[in-house]
């Protein structure tokens, strides 16, 4: 998985859908902090680690989880990218 | 936490609609005032991962009758979940209460609130509900002053959000014509945007001037990871001091909103049992 | 009519609640059900969920179909550790639930309906029970070793959003209170000291800043603290084996598949779970509702949408 404007298309669209954010997937910033921002707590975290494995097939281990990584698009496509998957 | 003391369905009533819960009788009776709690905005009587219904058991086994209900539009109680809101919550109090007071003992009770509960309890008791104490956990205010978090897009969001469903615009056309103690609905959840102030509003929760109850004392109990826990406390120990309310605060360490984990949960039942065991 | 009861299952007092309908569905056919049982979640998905079930039985009692809710043993009203709650205990329960609702009524055909893992026990339940004609999954499990990771990342994510413990409040002394910590209670998203450990939220930060786990919440009766809801090695073994998708024994019911999610198509795993089912229930619907996973919800929800569809295929 190659960190490119597609995926973080995918990305926005699967963050925005699952936590019914009121804005469109395009309108969430790559540098937007998801839970300073747009108030995403641990509920919403974990639904993007569901979408995560039902949309991309990516399964995040309990190891992996990091809040760091689950900041912003930036980084969790950056992540993403670093897994070689 | 099995529960070895008797336990039974209880129905009151407020306004045709039926209010629906549990009473857990004490072990043996001790003549001690008896306990209602009061559940969360989107919760059931039996509270966050269950902590309630624990609480209530310890209580019942301490010698305390304890009452657990659903507000009205939640839980197994009648009403629609769109149509009652914390004003509505707070109207509930005393219809429980006197169920409590028929049923269980007429000694004033014990309020004991999670989260909005906790400001449900603030409310009935500044509507002039005698009390022995009160229990908040985990109690957010909307009064206290602002801090850079609330400024913040996300804080302001959740605030309006709150208001929004806390009260609903049916609630709010009672609101301008006087149908609602306003006052208390304002006390509750302060000026944090949801209503325009006039010049000569006060900043803060003027609790002498509205404190109408009797009140033998408070207990805070919060988390120290709950994002409201700083504010909130500021807010009801100000709030009661000026009340002229005893008031005691007590952190549990590393704790977040709901006290979600089991020590947490253990620690705060067992500290609200120490401190009603004082009293 | 709504009526609320105790009756004894397991040696404990199991908390039920009925609504019987004035009259009953008059034109009902043979095979249509006599009753509804509903099958809750457990853990925090049970409490976001109740208030919609009840709102489900209130509209299949007004469409006159009576219905029967209950608390699974150790969870909500109903008496017993919470601990000792499983997979199988469950089904138990449930098969107690489905006789009170036949005995309370003197119908033997009955509808399940199942959310999440009540919908995976209704399964359960349905493979023994040629009485039971029609069995709607809602949001099932399908494969437990999916929940117990589910279990372990949500309790993940909360331990990484929970502040350090700071030692010097540790005890919470009533008599003196201590005073707060001099930090700031953490900020959404500021960077956890270290990687997770077991026991998730309940977790506490050793010396080395490594999230340890306090002993009481590593028992013999509890495997992980989910929440505040102790888990016991029973249930997550349980658990692990658990799949719907290998089973082969035979349903006698027609079944509904119900997704509720942001799209209007099931989910690949729904749609595994019901391809799966095909090869041994007499009929099995799979669609989605466009509504909100009300399960997870931390406020009061109104999931009319799945209601609907629910009440719409059983009546």
């Amino acid at each position: 998985m190659q960190d490119t404007p597609e995926l973080r298309a995918r990305l926005k669209e699967l963050i925005v859908e699952r936590l019914a954010l009121s804005m469109k997937p395009e309108e969430l910033g790559d540098a937007d902090r998801l839970m300073e921002d747009h108030g995403v707590d641990s509920v919403g975290l974990f639904w993007i680690v569901v979408g995560l494995d039902e949309e991309l097939g990516v399964q995040i281990g309990e190891d992996e989880f990091d809040l760091d990584t689950f900041s912003s698009v930036d980084k969790l496509a950056g992540f993403l990218a670093s897994r070689g998957e | 936490m099995a529960g070895r003391c008797p336990e039974s369905y209880a129905e009151a009533t407020l306004h045709g609609a039926v209010i629906r819960g549990i009473v857990h009788a004490p072990a043996e009776p001790s003549g001690r005032p008896p306990v209602i709690m009061l559940s969360g905005w989107g919760g059931t009587r039996y509270g966050p991962n269950g902590i309630l219904v624990e609480a209530a058991r310890a209580l019942a086994e301490d010698g305390r009758a304890v009452a657990r209900f659903d507000f009205r539009g939640r839980g197994d109680s009648d009403g629609a979940v769109s149509e009652h809101d914390l004003a509505c919550h707070i109207e509930d109090v005393p219809a429980m209460a006197e169920w409590v007071r028929h049923e269980v003992s007429d000694c004033p009770p014990v309020l004991l609130g999670i989260c909005s509960g906790g400001e449900v309890a603030v409310g009935a008791l500044f509507g002039g509900m005698d009390v022995e104490s009160v229990c908040l956990w985990s109690a957010p205010v909307f009064a206290a002053e602002s801090t850079a978090a609330r400024r913040s897009r996300k804080r302001l969001g959740y605030v309006l959000d709150y208001g929004r469903k806390a009260l609903r615009p049916e609630t709010w056309s009672k609101l301008v014509s006087g149908q609602v103690r306003f006052d208390i609905v304002r006390r509750v959840l302060g000026g944090a945007g949801v209503h325009k102030k006039a010049e000569d509003e006060p900043t803060e929760l003027d609790g002498a001037a509205v404190y109408s109850g009797r009140c033998g004392g408070v207990l805070l109990a919060y988390g120290t990871a709950d994002p409201v826990a700083r504010e909130a406390v500021a807010a009801y120990e100000g709030l009661f001091g000026r009340a002229g309310c005893g008031c005691t605060t007590h952190w549990v360490s590393g704790a977040n909103h709901g006290f979600y984990g089991l020590h947490w949960k253990t620690e705060v039942i067992r500290v609200t049992r120490e401190w009603l065991a004082g009293r | 009519m709504e009526t609320y009861e105790y009756i004894p299952v397991r040696g404990e007092r199991m908390f039920l609640g009925l609504h019987i309908p004035d009259e009953t569905h008059s034109s009902r056919l043979d095979w249509k059900p006599g009753c509804v049982v509903i099958a809750s979640p457990v853990h925090e998905e049970k409490k976001s969920a109740h208030r919609p079930l009840v709102d489900l039985a209130r509209a299949l009692e007004a469409r006159r179909l009576p219905c029967v809710r209950f608390d699974y043993v150790g969870t909500g009203d109903s008496t017993g550790d919470p601990s000792s709650v499983t997979l199988s205990g469950m089904t138990d329960d449930l098969r107690a639930a489905v006789q009170h609702a036949r005995d309370a009524t003197g119908v033997s055909n009955v509808a399940l309906v199942g959310l999440r893992l009540g919908a995976d026990v209704a399964a359960l339940v349905a493979e023994d029970d040629s009485d039971v004609r029609l069995l709607a999954l809602v949001a099932p499990v399908g494969q437990g070793r999916r929940y117990v990771r589910d279990m372990r990342m949500r309790s993940r994510i909360r331990g990484a959003m929970t502040e350090p413990v700071d030692r010097s409040s540790e005890h919470g002394d009533v008599a003196a209170a201590p005073s707060p910590p001099s930090h700031l209670p953490r900020e959404m998203g500021a960077r956890p000291e270290e990687g997770p450990g077991e026991g998730g939220a309940s977790g506490r930060r050793g010396e080395a800043g490594r999230l340890a786990v306090p002993a009481m919440t590593r028992t013999a009766t509890v495997a992980l603290d989910y929440d505040g809801h102790p888990v016991s090695p029973r249930m997550i073994a349980e658990l692990e084996s658990h799949d719907l998708l290998s089973r082969t024994a035979s349903i006698g019911a027609s079944v509904l598949c119900l997704d509720v999610r942001a799209k209007p198509q099931p989910s690949a795993p729904l749609t595994a779970l019901a391809d799966a089912l095909r090869t041994r229930a007499a009929s099995v619907d799979a669609r989605a509702v466009v509504d909100e996973p009300f399960w997870n919800a931390l406020g009061p929800v109104e999931p009319w949408e799945c209601i609907g569809a629910v009440t719409d295929w059983l009546d």
